[in-house]
């Protein structure tokens, strides 16, 4: 969240990080910074989407519908420190 | 006066991310923001569009209005400081006023640099860094905000032609902008091609290419001499007169040619005439009470050693993050920095970080960020590049539409390793996405001998090497 240049992607209180299409100007500054390559430009457009847990849902959708039950959601302890290394 | 607990210089990332750092951990101590700017925290990058009057000053707000108050800062707004005086720990503004401050943060940000020509101060010469120069030129068009042309003729000159002098991110920025409108543009570099800190050779013609394919005149390795007034008005420009004799047309000039750390209120803490401050780990200066962040602060260097200032957005947040957080009695620490960039021309996207050539290659291009090393240790380096459509590199294909070539058509991605670790990296088109877990492999050292050719497609990190995976899954130690 740190490189966004308008203030359109924050986290959330119940942590996922989200973008919010009326303010993501699609400069992809957020592309080139997220660690795990999970943010991508929308097809056809020039904002960027990114998976927000089914925000609202107590599971998300791949997890409850996965027919093999191989995706599950889990929290980890380590939070990322942060872009450049917000450490300590 | 009352002494304040924080008082921060400057109103851009590097001063948001102080006020968020500060207030993580402190939520009460007096915290004030002085800024000569009179719209605080709006995003520079996003000016062009006021420029072009897309947007008000309203509408490239960087933080929500509630800000300010949320965060419980005290303003001194539009107020230029004069100085900052350490020994007696007081800020002196323009107006007067003194501050007296426990700790303090000075992100002042860069200032244009000026290239020596005569003819500066004719009217309709430009810089673009500020938004109060973004509404200039915007005036200078015959936009009115938002509000359309007011009532009456309007005496401002009908602009018709502009060059841009620097064909850099800002000059070329501005160069699209205007082009869109309708406006007949030439830009004018001093280097043999465009963007030559940002992007290697390829990718230079490709941008050289689009703008090209929508009319806009490219002439690199040319320099200015001089701007000359127009016949109609003394005071305003005219022409551009280029070393080699050649008269440009001009009813506008935007300068962007590059820029230098505004460090004036405290030169003793920089690392000498015209370099940034210098600061340790934690963003102090050589005063622990004094921090500095932002365009005007030297930042280790992860990739080639030493610090140096890294005008990007992401870095400025950052190191304004650190500043606040230790300014506020939390210990943090700014990692070692790597360039990286992303703009879209004409619906092209491109991305680039890291070391985007081998040091001492190419034509003027010495890695992202510049600052080359020409250490000549090209043995260390391998390249690795995937380009479609197959054919000249840099050519392509002809627009379908008015539009231009769609992101689609084009994918190149080139990956620069240094001893078997990935150190830079250069997208187009499709290829941008989820670049970031690439900028996140050189970032963390990670050796990809083992899997580079997979780094070349479509990679995610699914794909990746188990251990590597775990690592990521687990969040320990991923620098985000």
């Amino acid at each position: 969240m740190y490189a966004c240049i308008s203030g359109a992607m924050q986290r959330a209180s119940d942590g996922t990080v989200r973008v919010d299409p009326d303010r993501c100007v699609g400069c992809w500054t957020c592309i080139l910074a997220c660690p795990y390559g999970a943010v991508v430009g929308e097809i056809g457009g020039r904002k960027v989407v990114k998976c927000d847990l089914c925000s609202g849902d107590a599971v998300p959708a791949c997890v409850a519908h996965c027919p093999n039950g191989a995706l599950s959601l889990v929290e980890t302890a380590n939070e990322p420190v942060g872009l450049g290394g917000v450490a300590g | 006066m009352n002494e304040l607990d924080y008082c921060i210089i400057g109103s851009s990332a590097a001063a948001a991310g102080a006020v968020e750092g500060v207030r993580a951990v402190d939520p009460s101590g007096t915290l004030a923001v002085i800024t000569e700017e009179t719209v605080p925290f709006y995003s520079r990058p996003l000016i062009t569009r006021v420029m072009t009057g897309a947007a008000t000053a309203l509408d490239v707000a960087y933080r929500p209005r509630t800000f300010l108050d949320e965060n419980r800062v005290l303003t001194y707004i539009g107020e230029p400081v004069v100085r900052l005086d350490p020994a007696d720990r007081r800020i002196i503004l323009a107006s007067g006023k003194e501050l007296r401050f426990r700790k303090a943060l000075v992100a002042t940000g860069n200032s244009p640099k000026l290239p020596p020509l005569p003819g500066l101060n004719l009217r309709g010469v430009h810089t673009l860094m500020s938004l109060a120069d973004a509404e200039a030129i915007a005036a200078d068009l015959g936009l009115n905000g938002l509000n359309g042309p007011g009532p009456g003729p309007d005496p401002r000159p009908r602009v018709s032609s502009v060059v841009v002098i620097g064909g850099g991110l800002i000059g070329l920025q501005a160069a699209e902008a205007l082009c869109s409108m309708g406006l007949r543009v030439t830009v004018v570099e001093g280097l043999a091609r465009l963007l030559a800190t940002v992007l290697d050779q390829t990718t230079s013609t490709m941008v050289a290419d689009i703008f090209a394919l929508h009319g806009v005149t490219i002439l690199t390795s040319r320099s200015v001499k001089a701007l000359r007034a127009g016949r109609a008005d003394p005071d305003r420009v005219g022409s551009v007169v280029l070393a080699d004799g050649t008269e440009l047309p001009a009813d506008l000039v935007i300068l962007a040619t590059g820029v230098r750390p505004r460090t004036e209120i405290l030169e003793t803490a920089t690392g000498g005439p015209g370099r940034g401050f210098r600061v340790d780990g934690q963003m102090a200066t050589d005063d622990p009470e004094i921090y500095a962040a932002g365009d005007a602060a030297e930042v280790p260097d992860l990739l080639r050693g030493g610090a140096r200032p890294f005008p990007i957005w992401p870095t400025a947040y950052a190191g304004g993050r650190v500043a606040g957080l230790n300014m506020a009695g939390r210990r943090a620490a700014l990692a070692g920095q790597v360039a990286m960039n992303t703009f879209h021309f004409f619906g092209l996207a491109m991305a680039s970080a890291g070391l985007v050539e081998p040091p001492g290659a190419g034509d003027g291009g010495d890695g992202a960020g510049g600052g080359g090393d020409g250490a000549g240790d090209g043995g260390e380096y391998e390249i690795l590049a995937t380009h479609r459509p197959p054919g000249v590199p840099g050519r392509l294909s002809r627009p379908s539409g008015p539009s231009g070539p769609s992101p689609g058509e084009t994918y190149y991605r080139k990956l620069v390793l240094r001893k078997g670790c990935l150190v830079g990296l250069v997208c187009v088109g499709e290829a941008v996405d989820r670049a970031g877990l690439a900028v996140s492999l050189i970032r963390q050292g990670v050796e990809v001998e083992s899997f580079k050719e997979e780094l070349l497609g479509s990679f995610s990190l699914a794909g990746l090497p188990e251990e590597i995976r775990a690592k990521y899954l687990s969040g320990e130690g991923v620098l985000s």
